[in-house]
This record gives structure tokens, C-alpha cells and sequence, in this order.
């Protein structure tokens, strides 16, 4: 499968371009990072334009052949927090999480706290196989047992 | 000065779910970004589980974001006469020569028109230099850019100036 490489342009006037190319299947994340700049040196051959940054967006095969639940919606949001002493704060959400009960995602506007996502049987793991495999924006893994908190939000309709 | 991956940030990985009435959303995290293909993919595994658990949604891709930006030291700043709505559409082409893929350069230089012509000569330097770059790509014959599906791209096939809203035929 071809990997999509994006450059994002801008002219004189602010106004913003992009150009797309597709790379071989052979590329990997060990050596993707000589193609941007080749291209880069290429197109400013052909292009007057400044050249603000470049995108690459890797897709990966899943494990599980998952299906949608006949109760799904995506428009509930369990929001979860990471939060390190003196680091930014990261929030993931997960779209449709079924595996809470309904009353305590509710049917409700704006956002409610629902600390008690973190305390629902059987859910921890799952929440802590995500601080684990993850990092805070700013690069650091997540420290201390209990660093999970979650807040369940209903988008209006 | 050259496009550089920022090894300080971390890399970006999002799920796109899609609810029982077709509609979707996505979920993200913060990977390390010293990780291998190998690496990514373990990680990606480990985390579609614990959605799976968390969610009743159908996890239909995982995508991996690698940012490449500019140095501080780049201070290029486009001249007054650049604009990005000025395209210079190039088409390549594969081996066989049924598969092709469109390339669109936004303000392409004014040097590269001939005799006040929208057409660009294929024999034009700066354009076969550009066509070389993009069908040998930066690791040589055979690596070279491709087709949406795949398909190695061969040779250049044509370079034309458009504007948007009034592309000519070539």
C-alpha cells in the first residue's frame, strides 16, 4: 500500500497549497525521512513557493476484525486524561464506549465529570494498557499507578 | 534548508471508528518517536485492544502522523509574484503505460513558460530534474514515487501552467 507524503505550500499573499505524492511500499519508518527533503529540493526547481512543512500519514493493518455494537454512537466520548506532576495534560477520547453503562455516560449536554470511568469493573486495564503504551505531548512517559482519569461528554445533536 | 523530521515530538497515532449508523470518529495518542515499523506496529496492536475493550465501535484504520518542518534558521520568504493558485500540473506515467498519476506544483517559476504558452517542454531543465526526482525517488531507480494504487511511475508524460477554474487541455 502507497504511503501518502503531503507538502503544505504558501504564497506571497498567506494563501496555502498542497501537493501530494505517493511512495513506494518500501519505504519504512527508518528511512521515510530522506523523501521530503528530496522532493522539497526538486520541487523548488519548478516553484517559487515556500515550502512550511510536510506530512506523512502511515497506515497500519489491524489485528481485530472489529464490528460496530447495534447501540454504537460516536457522538458519546469517554474523554481520558494523562496528566504527569508539572507535564501538560493529554486527553484521548474514545468514540462510543460501550463498555461503560449508559447511565453513567447519560444522555446530557456539555461535559460532566465521570471520574468514575476509571473505577468501573474490568475497564482499568484497558485504561492502563493505554498509559502505558503512550506518551504526554511533550515526549515523557506517564509515571505513578493511577494516572487515568475519564470524563464522558454527549455531543448535542 | 531542508524539510527535518523533529525527533522531539512524538509521533501521532489516531484510529478511525465508525458507529452502527455509518458515522465516525477517531481516537489519538502520543507514540515515542524513536520506534521502528516493528515497534509502531506493537504498539498500534496494543492499543487497538484496549479500544476494543473500551469501545463497542468499529475500529476501521490506524494511521501513524510523521511531521517533517523547517529549520528556524529558514527565513525564505516567496516573492511578491508567487501564487499558489498558479499550478504547474504534471502527469507521469508507469511502465505500462496505462496507469498515470497528476501532480499538481503550486507558482511555478515564470521561466519554465515558453513564447508566453501555458505548455511546459519536457527538454526543460529545471522540469526534467524535477521528473527525475520524483521517478527515482531519493534511494534510486525502482523506489521511485508511484501511483495511488501502486503502480511505479516511469517516466514524466506532460507539464502544463494552469489556474484554477481554468485548466487547459493538453
Amino acid at each position: 500500500m502507497p504511503v501518502p507524503l503531503t507538502f503544505i505550500w504558501k504564497d506571497n499573499n498567506g494563501k496555502k497549497a498542497e501537493t501530494r505524492f505517493w511512495m513506494p511500499d518500501t519505504v519504512t519508518l527508518d528511512n521515510v525521512n530522506a523523501w521530503p527533503s528530496h522532493l522539497e529540493t526538486a520541487m523548488l526547481l519548478v516553484s517559487d513557493a515556500r515550502i512550511e512543512r510536510a506530512e506523512v500519514r502511515w497506515n497500519f493493518p489491524l489485528s481485530l476484525n472489529t464490528t460496530a455494537g447495534p447501540n454504537s454512537d460516536v457522538s458519546r466520548i469517554l474523554m481520558l486524561f494523562y496528566r504527569n506532576e508539572g507535564d501538560p495534560a493529554a486527553v484521548s477520547l474514545v468514540p462510543s464506549p460501550g463498555a461503560l453503562p449508559l447511565d453513567t455516560v447519560g444522555a446530557y449536554r456539555g461535559v460532566r465529570l465521570g471520574l468514575a470511568a476509571a473505577t468501573v469493573s474490568g475497564l482499568l486495564p484497558d485504561l492502563e494498557r493505554i498509559a502505558d503504551g503512550t506518551l504526554t505531548p511533550g515526549g515523557t512517559a506517564w509515571p505513578g499507578a493511577f494516572r487515568v482519569g475519564g470524563v464522558t461528554r454527549q455531543e448535542e445533536a | 534548508m531542508p524539510l527535518v523530521r523533529d525527533v522531539n515530538i512524538p509521533l501521532f497515532l489516531s484510529f478511525s471508528l465508525t458507529d452502527n449508523n455509518g458515522k465516525r470518529s477517531s481516537a489519538g495518542f502520543w507514540l515515542p518517536n524513536t520506534i521502528s515499523v516493528t515497534d509502531a506496529a506493537t504498539y498500534v496492536a496494543a492499543l487497538e485492544t484496549a479500544i476494543a475493550g473500551l469501545s463497542d465501535a468499529r475500529i476501521e484504520r490506524a494511521t501513524v502522523t510523521l511531521n517533517f518542518t523547517q529549520p528556524d534558521t529558514y527565513v525564505y520568504i516567496a516573492p511578491a509574484s508567487s501564487e499558489v493558485e498558479r499550478k504547474l500540473a504534471v502527469t507521469f506515467v508507469d511502465g505500462t503505460g496505462f496507469y498515470q498519476f497528476g501532480s499538481e506544483i503550486p507558482s511555478p517559476r515564470f521561466t519554465l513558460e515558453v513564447d508566453g504558452t501555458d505548455s511546459v517542454p519536457l527538454s526543460n531543465a529545471a522540469l526534467s530534474l524535477f521528473a527525475d526526482a520524483v521517478v527515482n525517488g531519493p534511494l534510486g531507480p525502482g523506489n521511485g514515487a508511484t501511483t495511488f494504487h501502486g503502480d511505479d511511475l516511469t517516466r514524466i508524460l506532460g507539464a502544463t501552467v494552469i489556474h484554477r477554474n481554468r485548466k487547459k487541455a493538453r
